[in-house]
């Protein structure tokens, strides 16, 4: 009697240090429905609009939490980035919106949960993003004011060098009008 | 009242001096300036040799002691600007016995500060790829444009209007002067005989380029501060750099200016011609300048501060309390409050009194441009521990040997060049002289 009372502690024990550690396993219960742009330039704006439903009832899924992520490394860290966050609304709808900064293919993985939920389901989507060749960041291409550019700052360089040039012409007419005074004198002792 | 012609003679002996004796400790502090240099060039080679891993920048602190007297020599070149050109185009008179000075500061720091940038290089023989390969767009090749148009005009304006003073020279030492500098100074004279065409060239080159090298001398430090401005970084991110580096520039070129003055007029004996009156007009510019100074730190720290955004909460700490405490408020208390106060109060406004304050403000003014240099550069970009950067043997020796090099160049310049406008001071005291000085000079009495 002892020895089966002690068996079913150890098993009990067991049981609830093995419950502690297992992770939960994923609920399959949410379905989601993506609409993808068919091509992203380096530096726009790509927005996703993901539709949460529920697998069982087919009903949407307010409240919902999506994320969307990629690979990255920076300075040889790698690991997943989270670029988007977004809940779903009434209708279940969620847009998920950001700067798309890369110039290659990549592959983002949509996540959500029901709302309160912590246990994440995934969807992966790829995007393809076209543009001026592979690249990290992609600032914005500034403000154009007409007229103005690189040739301003040439223009002005170049002024002020002409009036410096300018100066130069004082000691050349210091120099000619002793010139012209030496040969006057030269030319009188001749003379 | 003594006569012009009397004046003019004795104000040429003053400006002769120089040139024509030489003492011993003349050549002891030459061959101790070229011992400065001497280890100055033997750490740059061992840079050279080793790279920039003998200094003590790295990745996190890319620019170190180099750039901060780099700076603070393009700071006091401005003091020929101010002086001359400013004083020139409003025809301030007394201005005339310290033009020559002051413009040859300009000249030679200039040439000190542009050497740091190559020194600063870790590969100095790609140094023409910034206008081989430079874009338009980057402040750093504003930077080397403007620099060097600011160098040539100063150097044009430091040579024309001492042509009259150069054939002074010319003329007093020929029996006297070795043949090398004889021909030196006839070649640097260019044929002057002080006749009317020439005196009007003179004047109207003088003239175009006393005004021209005021938007240059303002435009050389605006640059040099949007390479901290243009950078994203805390601590550099504000509109008002330019303004602050040029008020800064001002300031301490005033200040050099000062010791300068005050150490020829010593070492020369010129108190007759530099007086104290020059000492303190530039006392009063100063503190003008102090004033400035405080308004736009104030100004500038109290906005930025008034929000502390992410990032600047950590740099005021480091700049108020933390690494750059003492270098911070040195700068505001013993460089910008105490020569402010030295200044103003009537007992100390003496020839002392300003060379203290213009010293206390050059120390200031380098201490400002270190830690903004630096304490910008150790606000962390990403999730690293602040980096500490201690300048090493090697940058200390090339900083001395900067110093020696600034140093050595004004004591050549005052040996063989007139520390003084002769013409122009002639000129002032013409125009100033009172009919019975005139009456006397002409023999009418």
């Amino acid at each position: 009697m002892r020895l089966a009372l002690r068996l079913l502690l150890v098993a009990a024990l067991v049981g609830a240090l093995g419950g502690g550690i297992t992770p939960a396993a994923l609920a399959d219960h949410l379905d989601v429905e993506t609409s993808l742009p068919d091509t992203v330039k380096a530096g726009e704006i790509v927005e996703i609009r993901v539709t949460v439903t529920s697998a069982a009832t087919g009903q949407r899924v307010p409240g919902a939490t999506v994320i969307a992520d990629r690979e990255a490394s920076i300075l040889g860290f790698s690991g997943r980035v989270e670029i988007a966050r977004a809940t779903a609304n009434d209708s279940g709808e969620a847009i998920l919106r950001w700067r798309e900064r890369s110039g290659t293919t990549s592959t983002i993985v949509v996540a959500y949960s029901e709302a309160g939920e912590t246990d994440l389901e995934s969807l992966p989507i790829s995007i393809i993003t076209v543009g001026e060749g592979p690249q990290i960041v992609r600032s914005t291409a500034g403000i154009q004011i007409p007229g103005l550019g690189a040739w301003v700052i040439v223009g002005l360089l170049v002024g002020v060098w002409a009036i410096i040039q300018f100066s130069m012409v004082g000691p050349v007419q210091i120099a000619r009008v002793a010139a012209v005074r030496e040969a006057d004198i030269d030319e009188g002792s001749a003379s | 009242m003594e006569s012009l012609s009397a004046y003019q003679a004795r104000l040429e002996e003053a400006t002769l001096r120089p040139a024509l004796r030489t003492t011993r400790g003349y050549w002891w502090l030459v061959t101790f300036l070229a011992l400065v240099i001497a280890l100055g060039v033997y750490a740059w080679t061992t840079q050279l040799d080793d790279g920039l891993v003998v200094t003590g920048m790295r990745d996190r602190i890319a620019w170190g002691l180099y750039i901060s007297v780099f700076v603070f020599f393009i700071g006091i070149s401005h003091a020929g600007t101010l002086i001359s050109a400013i004083l020139r185009v409003t025809k301030a008179g007394w201005r005339t016995p310290i033009t020559r000075i002051a413009e040859f500061i300009t000249v030679v720091a200039l040439i000190c500060g542009a050497s740091l940038i190559i020194v600063d290089m870790g590969r100095p023989d790609r140094l023409l790829n910034v206008l081989l390969h430079g874009r338009w767009q980057s402040p750093i090749l504003w930077d080397v444009l403007a620099i060097s148009t600011y160098l040539t005009a100063s150097a044009i304006y430091l040579g024309i209007p001492m042509v009259p003073d150069v054939a002074l020279f010319r003329d007093r030492l020929a029996n006297g002067a070795s043949q090398w500098r004889s021909r030196f100074y006839a070649f640097f004279a260019i044929g002057w005989e002080n006749l009317p065409a020439q005196r009007k060239a003179l004047l109207r080159a003088v003239a175009v380029l006393s005004v021209i090298i005021i938007p240059i001398a303002v435009s050389v430090h605006t640059v040099v501060s949007w390479i901290f401005g243009m950078t994203l970084r805390v601590g550099w991110n504000s509109t008002i750099f330019g303004l602050l580096f040029v008020a800064g520039a001002i300031f301490s070129g005033i200040a050099t200016l000062v010791i300068v003055m005050a150490v020829l007029r010593k070492v020369y004996r010129l108190e007759e011609y530099i007086t104290e009156v020059h000492f303190v007009n530039l006392g009063y510019l100063l503190a003008a300048f102090t004033l400035i100074m405080m308004y736009i730190n104030i100004s500038e720290y109290l906005t930025t501060g008034f929000k502390l955004e992410e990032g600047e909460e950590f740099l005021f700490r480091e700049l108020f309390l933390g690494q750059f405490a003492g270098l911070y408020w040195f700068y505001f208390l013993g460089g910008l409050a105490l020569p402010g106060l030295l200044i103003l109060v009537k007992r100390t406004r003496t020839v002392a009194g300003v060379v203290t304050a213009a010293v206390l403000v050059d120390l200031a003014m380098f201490a400002e441009r270190y830690f903004i240099v630096i304490s910008a550069q150790r606000v962390p970009l990403m999730p690293y521990e602040p980096f500490d950067y201690v300048p090493t043997w090697v940058e200390w020796s090339i900083f001395g040997a900067a110093v020696a090099f600034f140093v050595l160049l004004i004591a050549v310049f005052v040996k063989v060049f007139p520390i003084m406008a002769v013409w122009e001071m002639v000129e002032e005291r013409k125009e100033h002289a009172t009919e019975p000085a005139l009456a006397i000079e002409r023999g009418e009495h």
